[in-house]
């Protein structure tokens, strides 16, 4: 099969499409969680993180990178399991991040509870995910930037 | 109700649990593996509470294990409600279930928050109240009625255990007589009627709400020049919000809003809940998309774990808030904002200024101002439109639908 490869607008253009699946698996996502949490209006940040935002930050890169991958075989005419170390990589990264913050809130909840509210004991994680998240990608910056274009 | 006091040691040993507010003595021995066990069931709580201890002969080597108990009778406030027709007067009759022939209980009535007045039951725990709810301004108006009881009869006792080495509080029952219980009404008086709501709609009639309001219109738009497609969203709440831009394409944005007046009184009471609200989204949007440079699959996820962070901490806060619940109006002004920024910051720009015209302060004029200049460094960060600013703008309309929808009592 004759393959072409892809400049990088055209895959700024690709990864712009792959938001439309993200977005309605999205909207999928909040209106079945709006629906059932609806009268339960006892769940708390952390119940609302773990049912709604963690299968959140799982599903939305997982459909834009495989929706992406679909749409580049297709427009680079190759076989969809050239992109799988791609995409695998990529998913790993998802992986990387969510057993990080799922880390961090453990840790948080765990010796932090006594002091703070349950939003602010949130809030706290959030604000520690994102500067260890940022501290790993400078540091380990070239293997952040393997596994995200697949050459591993 | 079984407690154990554990006894170690290889003497003989025994315990003995004191019953107090009474004479009898209970003399129970530990069997072999050192456990002395002692059962009592509460059959009428009006013969007094108790606290056992246990005392060893040897007490230098005896093992406390501290216990807690809650002795109390369960209690239930039914409440109805009727009003009159040709007045405003409201009647709330009903009955704290549970009590037995014992009259004079006080409840606590409390309308939207602030005590209004205290009643007391009667012989068969009934009680009536009148209570004259008015329309505000001739606009519906909805009132939330509290009728809690406190509790009765609330105690403590704690037996403590003695030894050569000090003493040592070995159990503690806390008793009240009947358990606390509340019964909250919402009520919305209209001036030509009243109606009694549940808090909630059901989701058929969200549903036909939805498709009666169209609250989210996404339409195509083309023209001959400069950017030949525009993608147009209209958030069709209240206020109208009507923006068109090219997806892939920078610059040729345009837009629209109407009814921003309707916010310019609680506007000026909530912007600074607006604008922590905002500072909070936009540094980790600038952070992100920052990050994006170095490496975009990085970034992005940093975005979407901090959109989902902040799904979590707003959906608490939706589940919890109520119709007219200012925190849900400013989420919403935060939002639609960062959403505008996500687009073209020059939307951004122009949506401050138009709230700027609605309020006549210095100090919110300052911030606005700063606001300002924050939105033109964001515009140095993104000179292209990237997946970040359609997840960023995902998420914050979303959420800015379910606010001001909140806000306005429609879900």
């Amino acid at each position: 099969m004759k393959t072409t490869e892809l400049s990088p607008d055209e895959e700024r253009h690709l990864l712009n499409l792959s938001v439309i699946p993200a977005l309605i698996v999205t909207y999928i996502l909040l209106a079945a969680f709006v629906y059932f949490g609806r009268n339960q209006s006892s769940l708390s940040p952390l119940h609302i993180l773990i049912y709604f935002g963690i299968p959140f930050a799982i599903a939305m890169p997982t459909t834009i990178f495989l929706s992406f991958e679909v749409l580049y075989s297709r427009k680079a005419r190759q076989p969809i399991n050239r992109g799988a170390r791609r995409l695998l990589g990529r998913i790993s990264l998802t992986l990387l991040a969510i057993s990080l913050l799922g880390a961090i809130l453990s840790i948080t909840y765990f010796a932090l509870a006594p002091w703070f509210d349950e939003n602010n004991l949130l809030l706290l994680t959030g604000v520690l995910w994102f500067a260890i998240w940022i501290f790993l990608m400078f540091h380990f910056k070239e293997a952040f930037n393997k596994l995200s274009s697949g050459k591993w | 109700m079984t407690n154990s006091l554990k006894v170690r040691g290889n003497a003989f040993y025994f315990g003995s649990f004191l019953r107090l507010f009474g004479d009898n003595q209970t003399i129970i021995r530990a069997n072999s593996r050192g456990y002395a066990v002692l059962s009592n069931h509460y059959y009428n709580v009006n013969n007094g509470y108790y606290a056992f201890t246990v005392t060893v002969d040897n007490a230098d080597i005896v093992a406390i294990s501290y216990v807690s108990l809650t002795v109390s009778l369960e209690t239930r406030l039914n409440c109805i409600v009727q009003k009159q027709d040709t007045s405003n007067v409201h009647v709330f009759y009903g009955k704290l279930e549970n009590v037995h022939e014992e009259g004079g209980l006080q409840l606590t009535i409390s309308v939207n928050g602030s005590v209004y007045t205290w009643i007391s039951t009667d012989e068969m725990g009934l009680f009536y109240l009148e209570m004259s709810l008015l329309p505000e301004n001739d606009t519906a108006t909805t009132y939330d009625i509290q009728i809690a009881f406190g509790g009765w009869m609330a105690g403590s006792v704690t037996s403590y255990h003695q030894t050569s080495n000090g003493t040592y509080p070995v159990c503690t029952t806390i008793y009240s007589k009947y358990k606390p219980s509340c019964n909250v009404t919402r009520l919305t008086v209209s001036p030509p009627s009243t109606d009694t709501l549940t808090p909630t709609k059901t989701p058929e009639e969200m549903q036909a709400e939805a498709e009666e309001g169209g609250w989210l219109s996404i339409w195509h738009e083309f023209s001959w020049w400069y950017p030949w497609y525009r993608l147009r969203v209209k958030i069709n709440v209240n206020p109208t919000i009507d923006v068109g831009f090219n997806p892939l394409l920078p610059f040729g944005e345009t837009w629209n809003w109407e009814g921003l007046e309707l916010f310019a009184n609680v506007v000026a009471e909530i912007w600074d809940e607006v604008i922590l609200d905002f500072m909070g989204v936009f540094i980790s949007y600038t952070i992100a998309k920052g990050l994006s440079i170095w490496n975009w699959a990085g970034g992005l996820l940093a975005e979407i774990i901090k959109g989902a962070f902040h799904y979590a901490l707003f959906l608490a806060e939706f589940f919890r808030a109520t119709e007219g619940s200012l925190k849900m109006l400013a989420a919403g002004i935060a939002e639609i904002l960062m959403g505008l920024i996500a687009i073209a910051t020059n939307i951004g720009e122009a949506f401050v200024k138009a709230l700027k015209t609605l309020i006549f302060s210095p100090a919110i004029s300052t911030i606005m101002l700063t606001t300002t200049k924050m939105i033109n460094y964001a515009a140095i960060l993104r000179p292209i439109r990237t997946l970040i600013d359609y997840v960023e703008c995902g998420v914050d309309f979303s959420i800015a639908i379910l606010a001001l929808l909140r806000y306005l009592g429609w879900i």
